[in-house]
């Protein structure tokens, strides 16, 4: 399974990556190069996001800390994100 | 007034300045004198008018007098006081006799004026009369005619009184007129002085100003032009002349100026001249000369230096001569003239300075300070000579002193020199190096000393040998310093160094030969060893004579003959050729003769007792430095026992070769046998139903048409797709099955189809897509009702057309694909809501098959469940020997919604949970899947509705399962579809399953 990341501009010129797929491996950093080149104010659209490796979710919790929106997350990941967080804010290893 | 109209410029500086302030002195003098002339004429008229007032005073005075004297005298008369009356007479009379003159006198003084003629005349009658009238009237009085007195007092003295009454008016009217006059003149006197005076300081002013500039401009012009003259010769312009007129001193010191500058631009030419020749003789005579300033920056480089450099002066001038010095020196250059010049010592060293071909040469350089009578450097003078040659002599000398040096110390022997008594004079380092021993301590030892083999004797004995010029040559051994001994081969001859005899001795190590020598004995031991081992001898042929010149023992052990013999020739072992062969291995040698080439051959060769050995040849030409075939060498090996081993391996490959086949052709066989077996493989059951199903699979599998597979989820749809696989001829290819509904909606088309590197962000790499990899194979579209339309319509054309084009990619690509597809939607429905296209509904329609429900064929259940507890009790390490019989009712009273897979989980899940050999489930397991949904009644399939009554239905089963798809309870149990389809619709229909999570759509 591969990884698309769509780049929409909704008509308040705010910018939705769209993922598709899996974020495993190297569309990891592919997905973080694609965010780093963002401004602030992105959001990341997870409907079609059908797995996510530890590294993903480590991208999407240190994304969503730095205040980009995670729009539609999978329960699964959205536990484990937030999970992350939590870990991270107490110190502990997630 | 600069041309001096009043030649005043001939006077002196000082007489012309005194002039001058004299000139301005009387200017202002005569405008004083002139003020003051104008105040006089103001005041005259003043005094005029006093003295007009004082005369008409004095006329007063008069007429009082008269009047008073007739009043006092009357009085007196009437007294008849002769004595009083004489008295005041007289006094009367003296006053004003008195008065009377001051007016006479008053009035003759204005005799600037005109006067009445008729004052005067008047005046005059008082003056006689009075005193007259006085003497008469005393005498009356003395008489004592009283009233005569009193008479004549009263009309004599009346007609006086008229007179004086006419005067004074006379003197009043002239008096009046005077003081018009005297008015008049010192209005027009005043309006006089306010003209004159601003006149007159103007003019002084004026006349002072001009003498100043006048005197200022004569002193400043010529200093002016003296002070452009003293620039201008400041300069270098000894051609500049003043101009001054005049004989004054400035004119003096101009012309001294002049005459001066004269002087000095001969003295200038003269020393132009003499600098010419300086410099002329300082740019040819044969040397590099500058000059620097106390600081050290060059301010003059003579020719010579400039046309050997290639610089320019400017370029040279300062600190740039500094490119000039090789980089390797310029440093340490610098260093030392900067130290010259801060110790204010004479500099001379060496430095490498480049010409201006580039190429850089040395120079021997010195520098000296010049100083002046204070000892203050003033100057550095310099001068460099080309040593270049001299340097290079030197180092070509001292290059080949260390280069001789070198050869002697080199040298792989050591050198000894020795003089007539046979003591060392010199050695060389290898000398020092083979004995441990110093030069120095070499130097004066005599060779006994350290020569093993040798005593005083033997060593006077060579030395005399090699004094009669004999070449002593001789091995010895030599004992170093540290005692170990090795040997040496000395070699010895006297020479003579000018008129002494020395002998020189070569002493080589020769430890490495005697080493070598034994190595090389010990390795032809193992030479004849290996080739005996190996059955390989070795042989040299003459290509000349065509004779072998070297045999090895092997040799002539592989041919049978006797090494005693020596090498055998030609004829020998051509006869030795085995028949069959020899012709072909005398045309291969002749061949390798004539083309001097590596050759090889294999022939046999017969010994005299019949045997036959197999042989195996390879030669080798060898050519000297000239590229001349000097001889060729070889190696003959005996490959008999290999030559029967290969016999062997050959028939035992052929053997293999047969067993191979023979096993490929079973292997075939039990494959098909195998494929036979398994044809149905985990296609449990007996049924009618299932039958019909089998027997169209066994139908349809050859033929290569696409096949249409529905039924509800967990039928085994995938497991008759692959039993199509497996009976169709493409069997032996690959069989690839895609979860459509498994796939991400935008990814479906790049995994379908593949993508190229770069098609998306996140293709980092070309993809290959499922139909590619299925390509001559099988490919299985599970859940085909989930594609979304734009997939459909790319499918169609892989159906239609059998090609497509990667995402991204421009190139089409062929595949030969069997399409099986399998759906548990029902796809009319989904035509008719228009989420399926029904061209490619019929394409994929061309043999349909429906799996039945496991409800349908009951009778299979107990068969699936057996096959089910065999092998999860295999897999779980148990023994179950058989299925209590409660087990078996549930099992088969259940209506099994989730088909063939459920059956198959609750097994698993009971062999987990089974402690006996009597499989068991837990009734509660089926308590609520065994009873219908009560919703599933009336509601339909949502997927056989319209969209908005199907987002109706999905949300209601939603908010009965809070929100949940999936497990027993969740929406996609309770509206009987599988949980991925109904996860997919959800999303398609963009329903928000969170907010069914707390009951209600409203409670979120």
């Amino acid at each position: 399974m591969s990884c698309k990341i769509e780049r929409l501009l909704n008509s308040n010129n705010s910018v939705v990556l769209r993922v598709s797929g899996r974020i495993e491996g190297e569309h990891v950093d592919t997905l973080r190069e694609v965010l780093g080149r963002e401004e602030q104010g992105v959001a990341l659209d997870l409907t079609e996001v059908n797995l996510v490796d530890r590294q993903g979710v480590k991208l999407l919790a240190a994304s969503e800390a730095n205040g980009i929106e995670l729009r539609n997350c999978p329960a699964y990941v959205r536990e484990w994100v937030s999970r992350m967080n939590r870990n991270a804010n107490s110190g502990r290893e997630p | 007034m600069l041309n001096n109209p009043f030649r005043l410029g001939r006077a002196n500086i000082g007489a012309r300045l005194t002039a001058c302030f004299v000139a301005i002195v009387l200017s202002m003098m005569a405008a004083d004198a002139i003020a003051i002339w104008q105040f006089t004429r103001t005041a005259a008229p003043n005094r005029r008018l006093a003295q007009a007032d004082q005369t008409s005073l004095s006329v007063l005075r008069v007429q009082l007098d008269l009047s008073i004297f007739r009043e006092s005298l009357t009085a007196l008369a009437s007294t008849h006081g002769i004595r009083q009356f004489t008295i005041e007479a007289t006094a009367v009379r003296q006053k004003f006799v008195e008065d009377v003159a001051r007016s006479a006198e008053l009035l003759g003084s204005a005799s600037d004026t005109e006067q009445d003629p008729a004052i005067r005349s008047a005046l005059e009658t008082l003056r006689i009369m009075l005193p007259s009238q006085l003497d008469t009237a005393v005498e009356l009085a003395s008489a004592g005619d009283w009233a005569a007195v009193s008479l004549r007092l009263r009309d004599q003295v009346q007609d006086l009184v008229d007179v004086s009454s006419l005067l004074v008016e006379k003197v009043d009217r002239e008096v009046s007129q005077q003081r018009a006059a005297a008015i008049e003149s010192g209005r027009r006197a005043q309006r006089q002085l306010t003209l004159v005076l601003p006149i007159t300081a103007l003019l002084t002013l004026l006349v002072a100003v001009a003498l100043g500039w006048y005197a200022t401009q004569s002193i400043t012009h010529p200093l002016s032009k003296l002070e452009a003259a003293a620039r201008a010769l400041a300069q270098g312009d000894f051609q500049h002349q003043v101009a001054i007129r005049g004989e004054d001193e400035l004119a003096q010191l101009g012309q001294v100026f002049n005459d001066t500058t004269q002087r000095l631009a001969a003295l200038y030419e003269t020393l132009r001249t003499n600098e010419a020749r300086l410099r002329l003789t300082i740019d040819t005579i044969p040397a590099y000369v500058w000059s620097a300033l106390p600081d050290g920056s060059v301010d003059f480089i003579n020719q010579r230096w400039l046309e050997f450099s290639g610089l320019s002066l400017e370029q040279g001038l300062g600190w740039g001569w500094e490119a000039a010095i090789h980089p390797e020196d310029r440093a340490d250059f610098v260093e030392k003239w900067r130290e010259a010049i801060e110790s204010g010592k004479a500099m001379e060293t060496e430095a490498r300075v480049r010409r201006a071909d580039g190429q850089y040469r040395w120079l021997l350089i010195r520098n000296v300070p010049l100083r002046d009578e204070t000892g203050k450097i003033v100057k550095w003078y310099g001068k460099s000579s080309d040593i270049d040659d001299r340097k290079r002599a030197e180092e070509e000398l001292r290059a080949a002193e260390t280069r001789f040096r070198a050869f002697v110390d080199h040298a792989t022997d050591a050198l000894f020199v020795h003089d007539e008594q046979g003591l060392i004079v010199d050695v060389n380092r290898r000398a020092c190096e083979s004995l441990g021993y110093t030069r120095e301590e070499l130097i004066g030892m005599s060779p006994f000393q350290f020569d093993a083999a040798l005593d005083e004797v033997a060593v006077q004995r060579l030395v005399e040998r090699s004094r009669s010029g004999e070449n002593v040559a001789f091995e010895s051994l030599h004992r170093r310093k540290d005692g170990i001994i090795f040997p040496v081969e000395v070699n010895s001859r006297s020479f003579w160094f000018g008129d002494r005899r020395f002998a020189l001795s070569l002493a080589r190590d020769i430890t490495d030969r005697k080493r070598a020598e034994e190595a090389l004995h010990r390795s032809e031991s193992y030479l004849a060893e290996a080739q005996r081992l190996s059955h390989t001898g070795s042989w040299a042929l003459n290509p000349r004579t065509q004779q072998y010149s070297y045999w090895s023992d092997e040799m002539h052990r592989i041919w049978g003959l006797n090494p005693r013999n020596g090498v055998p020739d030609f004829e020998t072992v051509r006869e030795r050729l085995h028949p069959e062969d020899r012709e072909r291995v005398l045309e291969s040698l002749n061949r390798t003769l004539r083309e001097e080439k590596d050759t090889a051959d294999e022939y046999r060769i017969v010994l005299p007792d019949g045997a036959v050995k197999h042989i195996y040849t390879r030669r080798h030409p060898v050519f000297n430095s000239t590229g001349q075939l000097v001889e060729y060498v070889g190696t003959t090996m005996d490959v008999t026992e290999q030559y029967r081993s290969r016999a062997a391996l050959e028939k035992a490959f052929e053997e293999i070769q047969e067993l191979k086949d023979q096993l490929y052709k079973e292997n075939l066989a039990l494959r098909e046998e195998v494929v036979r077996a398994s044809m149905f493989e985990e296609i449990v059951g007996a049924s009618k139903p299932l039958e019909t199903v089998l027997s169209q699979v066994a139908k349809v599998a050859p033929t290569d048409s696409t096949v249409l597979i529905t039924g509800e989820t967990g039928t085994g749809k995938e497991l008759i797709a692959r039993a199509i696989h497996k009976r169709s001829q493409r069997s032996g290819r690959a069989f690839v099955s895609v979860n459509c509904a498994a796939l991400a909606p935008s990814l479906i088309s790049s995994e379908l189809f593949g993508y190229e590197k770069g098609a998306f962000t996140g293709a980092t790499q070309r993809h290959i897509g499922r139909f590619e990899l299925a390509d001559g194979g099988t490919i299985f579209l599970d859940e085909v009702g989930e594609l979304p339309p734009e997939t459909q319509v790319s499918l169609l054309r892989v159906l239609q057309e059998r090609e497509f084009e990667r995402v991204g990619g421009t190139q089409s690509i062929r595949v030969d694909v069997r399409v099986i597809a399998a759906t548990n939607r029902d796809l009319t429905t989904a035509i008719a809501n228009r989420s399926f296209r029904q061209d490619l509904f019929y394409r994929f329609n061309v043999f349909p098959i429906a799996v039945p429900p496991l409800r349908d064929r009951k009778e299979d259940v107990l068969m699936l469940v057996e096959y089910f507890v065999q092998r999860y009790a295999i897999r779980a390490n148990k023994n179950i020997r058989s299925i209590g019989q409660k087990t078996l009712d549930l099992f088969q009273s259940y209506d099994w919604p989730g088909n063939v897979r459920e059956l198959q989980n609750v097994v698993e899940r009971s062999v987990i949970l089974t402690t006996g050999d009597v499989l068991r489930v837990d009734e509660s397991w089926f308590s609520q899947e065994s009873s219908e949904p009560p919703f599933a009644v009336q509601a339909p399939s949502p997927l056989a509705a319209g969209q908005r009554q199907e987002r109706e239905i999905i949300e209601a089963a939603l908010a009965e399962s809070r929100g949940r798809v999936s497990g027993p309870s969740g929406a996609a149990a309770r509206l009987r579809v599988p949980r991925s389809t109904l996860e997919s619709r959800i999303r398609a229909l963009k329903i928000n399953k969170s907010q069914f999570k707390f009951g209600s759509r409203n409670s979120s």
